[in-house]
């Protein structure tokens, strides 16, 4: 494979898979914290 | 009796934040990620067009999908509710939103013979038959004999209306919680496998990703990425407004939409890499379209040991990917008409059509005629007309200011300031017209 190609692939791996891993994450724990400290976060509509 | 309308109402938003991403995601990635992305990236410059299409993601559609899903967490309602909003008149939204959303929904009138033919192509790698019929044949035989596949349709129509009567939390969100990580898994597990199995694998990494930056100079491939982006979000159609609905009123639109573009994209390339470099490797033709799947991919599974289980696992995470589109599909149409009207219960809408829909699916496998027809009115035409008027309308006529503020800062911990009105004014909504347009008058 040419360089080129490796630091796409590398770069696709890390930026695309990792931000995405990274924004799940983040989306995870801010509901935790809404749950934790709001309660009845769906009740309300 | 309020206080069962509350508990039925809250029933309808997704119980967690990640059961919101998975279904949301879920609505987003479809055939066209696995059948037309993979594709696209080999042939406008790989690498290049993967960052092409990010940039496109970012900022046109992502801005868009917050937008939309904005609408629909701040009215907790679904399509006709939002175009009566934003048009200010019942009867107006009633037109619209009962017209677009039906037009949504009737892709399912086709989408369940693709739907069904990859539970065959999953029954046939797993059976004798996978060594009895020629793996390029396998589709041909699927229709001189169609009970099968009609049986098949018929299943996938049944199961998606019955995921959606389980309801918000108990059917999609549950489903979509268990066949987004299965989907990943299984994509994951071909890509493994052909890493190691496939000899030259490495040539078709090349075809894939060897970036050719010089393309981005090329318009072509800006408007490819920006129609692949905008199709494969389904910005603008009500699918995101009505998932939006779904959300919690606290939720956290703009990180949650965000998250749910890369994801789309993410899967995109996952796809892409099960599929694309063993075709190139292997020598076969890596075309766009129904016939990737199931004429060259029975083929690749063919040549490979062990590939009927690849084979299996494959065509199952496609059928997780276009089940769960299917699902949006009807949930948009039901959503509409049991928020807007007193006699169309959630239920009652989900049976009623689910049994046109399994009707409708029987018929398409039979008719070529009639899958053409749904396949080029919903499909290409219902759907690109409604995605232009709704960025119009929800874009233009609703107040950008009022979801800036209202639906999406009041909630979010990424607060966007007046930059994204303009974004959403000025660049986002006149180039999905645009692309709009070109999908119907192709303009470069």
């Amino acid at each position: 494979m040419s360089t080129g190609t490796i630091i796409t692939l590398i770069g696709v791996i890390v930026g695309l898979y990792g931000g995405t891993s990274f924004l799940v994450y983040k989306c995870v724990t801010a509901a935790e914290k809404t749950e934790d400290t709001e309660g009845t976060e769906n009740t309300d509509k | 009796m309020g206080e069962n309308k509350t508990a039925s109402v809250a029933s309808n938003n997704f119980a967690s934040r990640f059961g919101a991403i998975m279904a949301i995601g879920s609505m987003c990635v479809g055939l066209g990620n696995v059948w037309r992305f993979p594709y696209m990236v080999g042939a406008f410059g790989g690498g290049a067009f993967v960052v092409a299409y990010l940039i496109c993601v970012v900022a046109v559609v992502a801005p868009l999908a917050i937008m939309e899903a904005g609408i629909g967490k701040g009215l907790q309602k679904g399509m006709i509710e939002a175009y009566a909003e934003a048009l200010h008149s019942k009867a107006k939204g009633t037109f619209f939103g009962g017209l677009f959303s039906f037009g949504y929904y009737s892709m399912n009138f086709f989408y369940f013979a693709v739907v069904g033919a990859s539970v065959y192509f999953m029954y046939v790698c797993g059976t004798s038959l996978w060594t009895s019929i020629a793996p390029n044949k396998i589709y041909d035989a699927m229709y001189a004999v169609p009970v099968p596949l009609a049986l098949c349709a018929a299943g996938c129509s049944i199961f998606t209306a019955f995921v959606i009567y389980k309801g918000v939390q108990g059917g999609i969100e549950k489903a979509s919680k268990v066949m987004m990580p299965l989907m990943v898994l299984f994509f994951v597990i071909a890509i493994v496998f052909a890493a190691i199995e496939v000899p030259d694998i490495a040539k078709g990494y090349e075809f894939m990703f060897k970036p050719d930056f010089s393309k981005l100079k090329d318009l072509k491939v800006w408007a490819a990425a920006m129609g692949q982006a905008c199709f494969s979000i389904g910005v603008g159609a009500g699918c995101v407004l009505t998932y939006g609905s779904h959300l919690s009123k606290k939720g956290d639109v703009t990180l949650s939409m965000l998250t749910v573009c890369m994801f789309d994209t993410s899967i995109g390339v996952l796809a892409g890499m099960a599929i694309v470099p063993a075709c190139v490797a292997m020598g076969l033709d890596t075309t766009s379209g129904p016939s990737l799947i199931f004429r060259v991919l029975p083929t690749l599974f063919s040549k490979l040991p062990l590939g009927s289980l690849i084979g299996v696992l494959v065509f199952l995470a496609i059928f997780f990917a276009a089940i769960t589109s299917a699902i949006a599909q009807q949930e948009v149409f039901v959503v509409a008409l049991s928020d807007s009207f007193k006699m169309w219960t959630r239920n009652k809408a989900c049976i009623v059509f689910g049994v046109v829909q399994t009707i409708a699916a029987v018929i398409s496998v039979y008719s070529q005629r009639f899958f053409n027809f749904w396949n080029d009115v919903s499909g290409n035409y219902v759907f690109i007309v409604s995605a232009a008027i709704g960025a119009i309308v929800f874009g233009y006529m609703f107040g950008l200011e009022r979801i800036r503020t209202e639906f999406l800062n009041s909630t979010s911990d990424i607060k966007v300031g007046p930059w994204f009105t303009s974004l959403l004014k000025y660049i986002a909504v006149p180039v999905m017209l645009l692309m709009m347009i070109n999908s119907i008058v192709p303009l470069w």
